[in-house]
């Protein structure tokens, strides 16, 4: 009955897709920048975070495509929200083919394990901070009322 | 610099989250049946030490490269603790009676309707109504309900955004299909209209729907799945008690509930899906009659946002669900006195048939039902 409820709900599943998201792009960059803990990575962590990006990217170009598909998705796969759609929208909306060019280029590299140049590992860390950006708002309103 | 700042937050959150585990633990005058309780959320917490201690002991901590994502993940990690600080573990630190019968009795609800998961705690001082945090499995009741059964139904909601908290990757997976050929179906309607402006409003309509109104929606069906048409009547009462605009929010607003008008209309759906059009058409009676003093009237647009269609299949793919949970529907009740789920139905149809002597009445099931739980 109260806002509560769809609040908490809402800042659940958010933060759910973030942790998701974050824990695999920290996985790729210990790659890319061959840091101390790269070591310790298996093949297999880097392949799972290579597929949950790829996943999530081919959802995010189809989404922005100006015909988007409406695929029926399988609940154990990854769910893109609404609002996640949106933000990038209102942030490259000016740019947006371009932006969806990049966004390709970024899954295709993903998706065949090649080094991933600044300018996309600048892609991977911008989706994170505006799914971290919508978490915190969230947030801030369970605590804030 | 940024790196030694953030190094001492993550040290001092781990100091705040052994403080919560060490008086959690010294909570020694708890009732022993909370007992499953206290062992999961000293799980959790314990979970969210080895979280912050993995963090503090990555060799890559806090390098130039990864702390945008470090710092994000301690936000995380930190907005956990908030969580369960606030809330269960605010409630363990000065529990009392009426806690405790509140748990009992919502312990009994969820063994009779075979609630699938471990039944919540219960907080029986609620500042916000009837109300729920579901990633604590906690749900709050106002301090007077103990005295009152016309209301209870607004826990059973509450109870639903339990089960929306397990089933909803499922639900929207389901779900998301119609909602989006709907979304689709009105952006070709309206593809010659002012179409900028439309279709913003279309991506704010899909984005409440798969966000908000769904969890709404679903509490509602579940509710009245669960204990029929006294749900129906608890949500009119509030309404008339709470709302004067029902069909707000309309098609460009934002809110995290649907519009009361909507709301109705799928309980009443719901009630009819399960057969009971008698219950459905006196409600909805009661409903036109009461509501047709308040002055708001849908503005040209409203209609874009709940057509029946979709309050149809949703409806549909929720008493679907409950049925799959093997949760019990109300109409399959025994009518015994101890049966909480028959006891708000019958509160309601006694307050129909004698509003008068109804309060009397009340007191009476009242103490009765403090005698049934007194124990565990």
């Amino acid at each position: 009955m109260s806002e509560t409820g769809v609040i908490s709900q809402e800042y659940y599943s958010t933060a759910e897709l973030f942790q998701t998201i974050n824990q695999s792009i920290i996985i790729l960059k210990k790659k890319h920048f061959n840091l101390a803990g790269a070591a310790s990575l298996t093949s297999e962590q880097l392949r799972e975070a290579g597929d949950l990006l790829t996943q999530l990217l081919a959802q995010l170009i189809d989404a922005l495509h100006s015909q988007p598909s409406h695929t029926p998705i399988d609940d154990d796969r990854l769910q893109v929200p609404p609002f996640f759609i949106k933000r990038l929208q209102e942030r490259h909306g000016n740019e947006m083919n371009w932006y969806v060019d990049d966004l390709r280029e970024l899954l295709v590299a993903i998706r065949d394990a090649k080094p991933l140049n600044e300018d996309l590992i600048a892609h991977l860390d911008e989706l994170c901070g505006q799914l971290d950006a919508e978490t915190s708002a969230i947030h801030r309103r369970l605590w804030r009322g | 610099m940024p790196s030694r700042f953030f190094s001492g937050q993550v040290h001092l959150l781990l100091k705040r989250c052994l403080t919560l585990i060490e008086r959690l633990n010294s909570l020694q005058d708890l009732p022993t049946e909370l007992a499953p309780h206290v062992s999961e959320l000293n799980n959790t917490l314990n979970r969210i030490r080895l979280a912050i201690e993995n963090l503090l002991n990555d060799p890559d901590f806090a390098s130039p490269s990864l702390l945008v994502n470090q710092f994000d993940f301690y936000k995380r990690l930190a907005e956990l603790l908030n969580t369960f600080e606030w809330h269960p573990l605010g409630l363990l630190d000065h529990y009392n009676d009426r806690d405790l019968y509140f748990y009992r009795f919502s312990k009994l609800f969820c063994e009779q309707i075979q609630y699938p998961y471990p039944p919540p705690l219960l907080s029986a001082h609620s500042n916000e109504y009837f109300s729920s945090v579901p990633p604590t499995n906690l749900i709050s009741v106002p301090l007077g309900e103990d005295t009152n059964l016309l209301a209870l139904p607004d826990f059973v909601h509450e109870l639903g955004h339990l089960i929306y908290h397990h089933v909803w990757k499922k639900l929207v997976a389901q779900f998301m299909p119609h909602l989006q050929k709907h979304i689709n179906d009105q952006k070709l309607s309206t593809a010659s209209q002012a179409a900028k402006a439309y279709e913003d409003k279309l991506q704010l309509l899909e984005q409440s729907w798969s966000q908000r109104y769904a969890i709404e929606f679903f509490c509602d069906v579940f509710a009245s799945y669960a204990v029929g048409a006294a749900y129906g009547w608890s949500h009119l009462r509030l309404v008339l008690a709470t709302q004067t605009d029902l069909y707000n929010p309309s098609f460009g607003d934002t809110a995290t509930h649907p519009a009361d008008e909507a709301r109705m209309r799928i309980i009443l759906l719901t009630l009819k899906r399960m057969g009971y059009d008698g219950a459905a058409v006196a409600l909805k009676g009661r409903w036109d009659a009461l509501t047709s003093i308040l002055v708001a009237k849908p503005d040209g647009e409203y209609h874009f946002c709940y057509p029946d269609a979709l309050l149809e299949k949703f409806s549909e793919l929720v008493t679907k669900l409950c049925r799959e949970l093997d949760l019990i529907p109300f109409f399959d009740q025994p009518t015994a006195d101890n049966n909480l789920p028959n006891l708000m139905q019958q509160a309601w149809d006694r307050f129909h048939s004698d509003p008068v002597a109804y309060a009397q009445w009340e007191t009476g099931k009242i103490a009765s039902l403090k005698s049934l739980l007194a124990t565990p």
